[in-house]
Parts: C-alpha cells; structure tokens; sequence
C-alpha cells in the first residue's frame, strides 16, 4: 500500500471519529467514547510508524482538483522526512493527550463533544503536515484556526471562555490576512501554489533576484501567518488567553502542534525566503523570546506561565529559522514538543488534583501528594532548562550554537546580540521553570501544607462543584491523605497509583529524556534527527558549555530567589507587585492597546457608519420619495385650486350670466316685445354706424 | 424533453400558480403542497439539466427560439422579440441556484398560515419568473421577466410581512422600478442600434433583435446608430455608450446591491417573511450581479474596461461599508442583511478584475452566497418564529437550549465568514485572487477588500458569542419557547448544510460549468 494511500486513509478515519463521535456525543458511555478515539488514534500512530519504518523516498502525489477555466488546481500530497516526523509526532502526543483526557474529563457532560472536536483538531493538523500547495495550507491551516476556536471555547457557558476563543480567532484571522495575500503574490509571481515547484523555482534564483524586494515582501506576508499562528510579537496576545480551554488541549494545541504549525509552514517554504525575511525573522524571534521569557518570569498561574514560556520557545525556533538552522529549529520544535506536553499534562494533572485551582501560590509541597507528577513534571522542566541528559539540552543548545555561526558570518558585531540574548533567555527559562517547579511542588516556609488543604481547598469548593463526580471532597481528601501514607511504604502502592493522566505524562517525561534522541547525549550530531535531516555545521563547541553553566546558573536563581518569595493566601491580586513587574505580567498591555487602539474605535465608529447609513444615505433616499410626494401634494393644490377652480370660474360665470338672462325669458309677452325693439334698435344703430 | 426543458422551468410554476388561484378555498391545505411539489419537479428538471449540460461548450446550450412579436418601425425597419431561452455556463449555476433556494423557500412556507392560497399563487409565480429571467437570452424577454418578479415580491413583502411592512414593500418596488426603467432606456438605446445580419438579408430591411447572442458582436452594429461602438455619438457632451454603461451599473447596483443604493435591501430583508428572505437573499440579489455580467459587462466591453475602478471601487466599498454597518446592528435580521451587502461586494471585485479567476470567482461566490445567506435567513426566522423577535441582545446561551439549531447556525455564520471547507472560502479566495491578478487593478484595492474578512469574522463571532454562548437566557422568560428544530427546518438547515460543505469541497461543481463560458467572455475584454 503507498504511503498516500495510508494517510488519506487515516485521514477518512479521524473524520469517521469526529462525525460519528459528534452525532452520538450524548448517546454513548464516556468510556466508548474514549476508547474509540483512542483507538483511531492509534491505528494512526501505528500507521505513522508504519510509513517511518519502510522504505519510502520523497514524493509528491497529484489529484486533480478542480479547473478554473483551463487552469488546474490540485490537491498536492507532499511526503518527504519532514511529514513522517510531522505525521508520527502530532498522533504520537495526541495519543497520549486523549489518553490524559479520559480521567481529566471524567464527568464534563460534553466528554463526547470534546473527543470529537480532538479527532478533528488531529485531522487537520495531518491535513496541514501532508499538503503540498499553498492553498491547501491555508484551508487546513484555518481549520485548525477553527478546532482551536472550539477548543478554547469548549466551556462556552463561561464568558471569559468564549471571549479568548473569539479573541484567538480573529488575532490569527489577522495573520492569516497576511498569509493569504502572501500565497496570492506567490501565485502571481511564480505561477504556482505547489510548494515543491516553488521551492525549486526559489533555489534556481540569483542571489539578487532572491533578495529584491518583491521576494521579501512575499517571505514577510507569509511569515504574517506564521505570527499569528506561532504567538509572536506583537499578536502573542491570544495564547496567554487561549488557557481558558481545557488544559489537556492546552497541551495538544497550545503548546505541542497547532501553534508549531507557523514554524512548520517557514520550514517548508525556507527557500523562498530571502536573507531579509531571515534577518527580520530572527530579530522577531529574538524579541519575542526575550519578553515572553520575561513575562513568564512574573506569572502565578500554573498555565499562563507555561504559556508564555512556550511563546518564548517559539520565539527560539524563528530565531532558529532566521540564522538558517532550518533542521535544528525543527529539531527544538519535536523536542519542545514532547517536554513542553509533558510540561501542561502535569500541570493538568496538578490543577486537577487541586480541583481546578490555578494560582501557583496557593499549592506548594505537592511533591508529596501527587509525587508521580512531581517527577514527570522536574523532567520535562530540566528538560526545558537545557539541563545536560536532557532533550532540550540538546536542541537548544544547537540553535545556540547555529545562532553564533551565523552571527560571526555577518560584517557587523551587533549581529552577536541574537546569540547572546539566545543566552539570556536561556538562563531567564531555567529561572522561572525552577520557580515554577518551586512554588507547585516543593515546601515552602510560610506556605505549609495544611494551610492549603484547610484554607484553598474550602476556599474552592465552590468551583469543584463542576466536576460532578467529587461529591464529598472532605472524604475524597482523607482518602487521599491515606493513599500517601501507604504509597510511600511500598513500590507496589505507588505504582497502583498510577491513572490514565500519570501514564501520559511519563510517557512524555520519558521522552524528554537526551537519550531518545541521541546516543551521546551532549553530541547533537549523534541524534537520530540529525541522521535523518541534514545537520547546519557545529564549530562552536565552547558555547555548549557557556549554555550549561547559564542554565545551571538559571536553575540556582530560580531555587535561591523563589525561596524568599511570600505570599499572603488572602491575597486575590492576580498580579505581583511593583509597577514594572505588573506591567510584565500583563503582557505588557499589549491586549488593552489593542482593545483600545482598534477595537473601541471600530465599535465607536460602527453606530456612526450606521446612523450615516440610515440618516444620509437612506435620508436621501426618503427625501427623495418625500419630496416626490409634496411635489405632487403641489400639483395637486395647483390642480384643485387653479386649474380646476379656472374651470369652475367659467362654469360659475356661464351658470351667472344664464340666472341673469333667465329673468327675461319670464313669459311675459311685454318683456319680449320691449327685448325685441330694444334689439332691433340696436341693430339699426349698428348697421346705420 | 430537451428541447421544452427550459419552457418547463418557466410553466410549469405559472401554470402551478394558476391552478392554486382557481382551486376553491377548501382545498386551503393543499396548497403548501402544489407549491412543494412544483419546486420539487423543478428541481429535478434543473438537476437534468445541469447533468445534460456539456461542459465543453461555451455556446448557449437548450436553446429555444420562436418568433413572437415582429413589428414594423416604418424607416426604422422591423422590431423582432423571440421567445429565446437558453442557459451557458454564466446561467446555469443561477438556474441551479434558484432550484435549490425555491424549494427550501417553498418548505419554508410551510409557516405561513394567512391567506395561503394568495400567498401561495403568488411564489409559485414568483418562481416561474425567477426562473424566466435567468434562461431567457432575449433581452425583452428577460427584461420582461425581472420586471415581473416584482410584482409578487411587492405583495409578498406587503401582506406577509412583519410590523413596518408597507413602507418596506413601496420602497422596494419604487427603488427598483427606477432601476428597470434605466435598463429599459438602455434596452430601446441598444434595439435600436443593433441589427440581426441574417434576418436583415433574408427581409430585405434593418431588423432590429433583442437577441443576447447578436447584442454582444460588435459587427452587427447598425452605422451611424446612437451605441455604435466605434462612432463616438454623444449625449448631453457624454459618449453615449458610457451615458449606457452607467444606466446600468446603477440599475443593475441597486438590484446588486451596490453602496449607495442598498438601502432598500436592509428594510425589504427585515420586513419580508423568513422564505420571501431567502429568495430575496438567495435570488433576487444575483438576479443583479448576473444583470452585470451579462448585459453591463457583456454588452459594453469597452467601457466597462475603462469602469474598472468604480466598479471594483464600489465592490471594495460595499465589502467595507457593509462589514462595518453589520458589527452595528442589533437587529440580527438587519446584520445578515448588510452581510449580504459586503459579501455580493466580491462579486462586484471579482468581475472587476477581469480575470479568469476573478470573474469564475465571482460567479462561485454567487452561488455560494446564495446558500449561505438562505441558511442565516433560516436561521432569523427559526429565532423569530418562536419569539416573534429578533434582537441579539434578547438571546443568550442559545446553544445549551438548541444544539442542533446552534450546529447549523456554526455553519451558516462559519461559511459566510469564509471557513475552508464552505463556500464562503472559495468565493472570496478567488475574487480576491483574481483581484491581484489583473492587470487593470492595483493591488491595492484588493487589499482593502481583506479588510472585509476580517470584519465579517469579527461580526459574526461576537453575535455567535452573544446569542449562542453564555448561561442560557432568553428575555421576558421566553425560555420554554426555544424549542429545538423541527423536522422540517431540520430538514431546510441541514440540507443546506450539507450542500455547502459539498460546494466548498468540490468547487469543481461550479468551476466545470462556468470555466469555459467564463473564458469565452472573456476573450470580448
């Protein structure tokens, strides 16, 4: 069977999954629900490894699709290295994502919505992986738009919910404007939407022609979509808010595939970038590493943190791509992918073990209840600290390390900033993970354990009111307090333990370990990637050890500050304190500008353009009937009053002289005989004249 | 059976007419039904024919020609009116079109219960008259068709309608009467200057056609004749043909319609009842966009070249003007309604352009338009008809009372804000595509249009947001009275549904049909 052949196949399975999953949400049992995703999913996944595992050479299928008078558009299957990593990544974390949802959604009465929107989110993504024309591209592209819509919004009766969902929405509708009029100008330009054509048509240009300004503005218009869609500056906005969806997508769509979609699109389409997109792309990336970093380092919310550190990785990888270390991005991106899921399943499991409490400084010494989590959750953390051993370690090192090639091949020194800052934020990204692993996990002086459980836990029961299956939580709590206990006696009470969420999650820790990616885990090139995609040269190997040293450096900061730290419990500020951190943590107002530079105006100004509609140019409209009417009522008075009473005149004066000569014609024979001498008089006079 | 196909599509709805007219009035609940079955044979004649229609040919297909009325103008020579119907691939997807959206209209009547066998009669003529104007190929035969739709859509409006009925029926029937009457100048203008070269041999004399197929060749202009297209004759110090070409762009405009002669539209669509809505959106509107095709465009090439501008300007401005309109209404039926002003915007955009893509694009977007607008009609009605209301404020958390209306309220407001997949997508894809193909545009003014996109995504979300999402709610505890859908607009929704997803998959659907017409219209620029 040929590979394509295999995809559209599990193609037609994920819709069957969503369709059918759709029309019997209410119908079947939570656990049929599950199972029958799961098990598409995994038909996928063995599929996916199937296809990595034969021998197959890069491809590009055709069907026609539709002529638009004699010009053909088709449907373009690109399959090369890049897909079957794309393809076995995203249904490899899907997987265990719908894993974690079975006990994480356990009770939401719209589980059965939820498994089917997650079979068409998957859809679309392999929709995205596969095409190979621009056109399709952007309609998956969109359709993940619209599952991340649906997603987020998933609690719809929650205002703040719906909100982001919109808001997600229409900030990528706004990249996508700019990735769309990208693909037309590549349409016009190159004749083509088909990638593979453009690419080669790409690299046969002259350096010259690669870099005039048509090429650039074509690169910038399609890097708009990857803004947009990857949250980087300035239309990072959505992501911190797109937390409103249920943390397990937060972890599929927010963190591990959709948002990696933009990164994906850039890789695909390198070649068509000129140096100047590259340069632009790297400096964006820069900044938006730099003030995601920052803005992670200030947020007390278990998920808003993590969000901003993915913005931040993002920011990585285009810096990744800007240098020219197109495979190495791609390599952060697989490896972010795995230890940033395994960061938000965690953080999912944490949230639901404090029944949907988010706010990081009323857990702490978690490391005791949950400890399965406490480990996953310490993994995938060093993991995202570069930490020696594992993954991240690895790829960040060597976007690192391509960032200070590229830097020392520009004529300028202050090239050398992307590097350094690539350093910084190295460092600020081990702080406030070990922060975060801190104030969730580890004891705190003023923060004990029973402060939380008797004062957070009441404080929140409220909202645990949701979860219909919790029905004593008091109960719940002593059970769980038991549980402990008697875990930490033996090994065979900790690994009974072990639910659907904690499975997930140590897959993904155990995936963020160096050594699935690399047999000599400070050696890049020893990876199994860089075996399969071609490796950016390695020259500076003194950097590896800078970045371990920052990291590590990161990691003690994080340990030594987030010690000081003190909370009061009864504090319901979101914020911290200080003008400037409170500045950081709000994303820097980037949001409220917006809302007040373009939103309040276009609904400012929208009644205005109304009440114009209505009084101007509709007002003309009526003024013209209107002044039709009175014209006429004027023909009508002129009508009655001049002509017809002109008529009534001659009427009234004929009637008049006839009543006068009436009195003549009286009958009596002496009136007629004088009429007639009086006449003939008359008439002699006349005539004698 | 070919060779009445057409004639059936026109008569059969008339004769349908006729007969509910003269039925007695105990046969009051039969009506709905003749009205159903006639729309349902229809249908079928029409799907025949787009199954019989040959794809290869840009020529008018099913012709059929007879003589109707010959008169002799004296010097002038002979008038010839024929009974000329035929359908290419400009036509054919508005005949299949209006098949569609007169069934789903004729299920939706199904509410109606005031004076059935009046209102019946008069959709059934309604129908045929559609129908009529888009096959005919005569232009005193479709002039004489689209000034009939008027009629029954003036009393439609009038006695059917909802609280400000009378005013919206008057203003729509004077507003558009006074675009008639600038076509039919145009009409007499272009008789008078075109000759049929094969009849005028055979006779002897100048005959003077109405004939689609003569009007668009240049040879057969008669010398010296006031339109003639290389003799500059003028009218009050303007080129006669230009004082033509923008008679009809305002008549046809404000049939579009086109800012700033819209403002019958948002009236006639609030007033209306929910089917005379969905024919008015679905239709009635493309019955303007296809006046500017095939006679604006199809008869004066030359100037409309030079038109370019205004017409992709007021393409460009409809698409703005109203997207932002729309994010001020409060009224969901006046949203929609000046949704469909900026969405037949693209038509206006992609005919501009002058592209293949561009103008099959625009003819997509017809199509697509025309389902899309008659499921958010639908889905107006659905919410009046249980309330009698149709503000957005009085509604929230719709979703948790109605999940299957809100499912096919997704895909109405999903594909009319132009998701992959439905057909809002396709349609704005390639207008705008052919916007930044042409040669005679900047780009520019297709960029513009983006901005339109934008905004329909921002309108309809934040109304799905406010009526859909949320707790549960709707005002003076008219909450017992949301029911879910029926069978019957489950059947009208989801049929529509279902169809779009086809047409936003397959747009080969449409693009087969139009292509080659579209390239032979073309070679006339």
């Amino acid at each position: 069977m040929s590979a394509e052949l295999v995809i559209l196949i599990n193609i037609l399975f994920y819709l069957f999954g969503f369709s059918f999953l759709l029309y019997k949400r209410n119908k079947l049992s939570e656990q049929s629900i599950g199972l029958l995703s799961i098990l598409i999913n995994f038909i996928g996944l063995l599929f996916s490894m199937g296809i990595r595992w034969s021998d197959i050479s890069d491809d590009v299928i055709s069907y026609n699709w539709f002529y638009i008078s004699d010009k053909l558009f088709t449907i373009d299957i690109l399959l090369n290295d890049l897909t079957y990593l794309m393809f076995f990544l995203v249904q490899f974390i899907a997987l265990w994502v719908q894993v974690f949802s079975l006990k994480y959604m356990q009770g939401d009465p719209s589980f059965g919505r939820y498994y089917a929107y997650v079979n068409f989110f998957i859809l679309s993504m392999i929709g995205i992986i596969i095409s190979g024309n621009l056109l399709m591209i952007f309609m998956f592209w969109e359709l993940v738009g619209l599952c991340s819509y649906l997603l987020v919004g998933f609690w719809y009766e929650k205002k703040s919910a719906t909100n982001s969902a919109m808001k997600a929405f229409l900030v990528n509708r706004i990249g996508d404007i700019g990735l769309f009029i990208g693909i037309l100008l590549v349409y016009r330009y190159f004749g083509t939407l088909n990638v593979t054509t453009i690419v080669e048509k790409a690299q046969l240009m002259s350096a010259e022609s690669l870099n005039s300004p048509i090429m650039t503005t074509i690169g910038l218009l399609l890097f708009c979509g990857c803004v947009a869609k990857s949250a980087q500056l300035p239309l990072q906005v959505w992501l911190p808010d797109a937390m409103e969806g249920p943390t397990p997508v937060s972890a599929l769509i927010h963190a591990a595939t959709m948002v990696v979609a933009g990164i994906f699109l850039m890789a695909r389409i390198d070649p068509v970038l000129s140096p100047d997109t590259h340069l632009v792309m790297a400096i964006l990336g820069m900044l938006t590493m730099f003030f995601g970093a920052c803005s992670a380092l200030v947020q007390y919310d278990i998920k808003k943190l993590l969000a901003f550190s993915t913005i931040s990785q993002l920011g990585l990888m285009v810096v990744g791509i800007g240098v020219g270390a197109v495979n190495t991005a791609l390599f952060h991106l697989v490896t972010h992918a795995f230890f940033k899921a395994g960061l938000f399943l965690s953080a999912g499991a944490v949230i639901h073990h404090m029944q949907h409490e988010q706010d990081m400084r009323k857990m702490g010494n978690l490391r005791r209840e949950i400890p399965i989590i406490y480990y996953t959750f310490t993994i995938c953390a060093a993991s995202l600290a570069g930490i020696p051993f594992f993954s991240g370690f690895l790829s960040k090192d060597a976007i690192l390390v391509a960032a200070f090639e590229w830097a020392s091949h520009q004529q300028k020194q202050i090239y050398f900033i992307i590097p350094v800052m690539c350093l910084v934020v190295s460092s600020m990204s081990a702080y406030y993970i070990m922060r975060q692993v801190f104030l969730v996990f580890l004891e705190r002086e003023d923060n004990p354990l029973e402060l939380i459980s008797s004062g957070a836990k009441s404080l929140y029961k409220n909202m645990a009111k949701r979860i219909e299956g919790i029905v004593n939580i008091e109960e719940d709590e002593e059970r769980q307090q038991a549980e402990i206990r008697h875990s930490e006696e033996d090994l065979l009470g900790f690994l009974s333990k072990i639910g659907f969420m904690e499975v997930s999650c140590i897959i993904m820790a155990i995936a963020s370990f160096g050594f699935v990616f690399a047999v000599n885990p400070f050696l890049t090139e020893s990876s199994w990637f860089f075996q399969t995609f071609h490796n950016e040269a390695i020259n500076y190997q003194w950097v590896i050890y800078i970045a371990i040293l920052v990291a590590l450096n990161g990691v003690l900061l994080g340990y030594i500050f987030t010690k000081e730290e003190s909370f009061q419990l009864d504090n319901d500020e979101p914020g911290p304190k200080g003008e400037i951190a409170n500045f950081i943590f709000n994303n820097y107002y980037l949001s409220e500008t917006y809302q007040k530079v373009f939103v309040k105006p276009l609904l400012w100004i929208s009644p205005k353009i109304n009440l114009f509609d209505r009084k101007m140019i509709d007002g003309i409209v009526n003024s013209v009937g209107n002044l039709t009417i009175s014209w006429a009522s004027l023909n009508n008075w002129f009508e009655r009053k001049i002509i017809d009473s002109f008529v009534g005149l001659v009427a009234e004066t004929s009637i008049k002289i006839g009543s006068y000569t009436r009195q003549i014609q009286n009958g009596k024979a002496q009136t007629y005989i004088i009429t007639i001498f009086v006449c003939l008089v008359l008439i002699m006079i006349l005539l004698m004249v | 059976m070919n060779n009445f196909l057409l004639s059936a599509l026109i008569f059969l709805p008339i004769a349908g007419s006729v007969v509910v007219l003269f039925l007695p009035s105990t046969f009051r609940d039969s009506f709905r039904w003749i009205s159903l079955i006639v729309s349902v044979i229809n249908l079928l004649n029409i799907l025949t024919l787009y199954n019989n229609f040959d794809r290869q040919v840009s020529n008018y297909q099913f012709v059929e020609q007879h003589e109707w009325i010959r008169m002799s103008l004296g010097n002038l020579g002979v008038l010839s009116i024929d009974y000329l119907l035929g359908v290419d691939g400009i036509n054919m997807p508005m005949v299949l079109l209006s098949g569609i959206i007169l069934l789903i209209g004729s299920i939706s009547s199904f509410t109606i219960e005031y004076r059935q066998k009046a209102y019946h009669s008069l959709y059934l003529l309604l129908s045929g008259s559609i129908i009529g104007c888009f096959v005919s190929i005569d232009f005193f035969l479709f002039f004489l068709f689209f000034e009939f739709m008027l009629l029954p859509m003036y009393f439609l409006i009038g006695i059917w309608g909802s609280e400000h009925r009378e005013y919206a029926a008057i203003k729509f029937f004077i507003y558009t009467l006074v675009g008639s009457i600038l076509i039919l100048i145009v009409m007499i203008g272009l008789s008078m200057s075109v000759k049929d070269p094969f009849f005028s041999q055979e006779m002897g004399r100048t005959v003077h056609t109405f004939d689609f197929r003569q009007l668009t060749d240049f040879n057969n202009f008669i010398p010296h004749s006031i339109l003639h297209p290389y003799e500059k004759q003028m009218i009050f110090g303007v080129p006669a043909r230009l004082f033509a070409f923008i008679l009809l762009i305002v008549g046809f405009g404000i049939k579009l319609p086109s800012v700033p002669f819209h403002t019958w539209l948002p009236d006639a669509h609030v007033e209306a009842p929910t089917p005379v809505s969905v024919v008015l959106a679905g239709i009635l509107l493309k019955v303007g966009a296809y006046g500017f095709i095939r006679i604006a465009y199809g008869f004066f090439p030359d100037i409309a070249y030079q038109f370019t501008y205004i017409v992709a300007g007021a393409g460009v401005i409809s698409i703005i003007y109203g997207a932002l309109n729309a994010l001020a209404q409060e009224d969901l039926k006046k949203m929609i309604a000046y949704s469909s002003i900026s969405h037949m915007g693209f038509v206006l955009l992609g005919l501009a352009s002058l592209t293949l893509e561009g103008v099959n694009g625009a003819i997509y977007q017809m199509f697509g338009h025309g389902l899309v607008s008659a499921m958010l009609f639908l889905v107006a009605g659905v919410i009046y008809d249980r309330t009698y209301n149709r503000l957005i404020k009085n509604f929230r958390g719709l979703s948790s009372a109605m999940p299957y209306f809100t499912l096919a309220v997704a895909v109405a407001f999903f594909g009319a804000l132009g998701l992959p997949t439905l057909p809002g997508f396709m349609g704005e894809f390639f207008t705008i595509l052919g916007g930044f193909q042409s040669e005679i545009l900047p780009n520019w003014v297709s960029m513009l249009a983006m901005l339109g996109i934008v905004l329909s995504a921002a309108y309809f979300l934040w109304t799905l947001q406010r009526m859909f999402f949320g707790t549960f709610w709707a005002n003076s505890n008219q909450e017992g009275k949301m029911q879910d859908l029926d069978f019957r607009e489950i059947v009208m929704l989801y049929s529509l549904s279902a169809f779009s997803i086809i047409i936003g998959i397959f747009p080969s659907l449409i693009f087969d049909i139009s292509g080659v017409s579209v390239k032979a219209f073309l070679n006339g620029f």
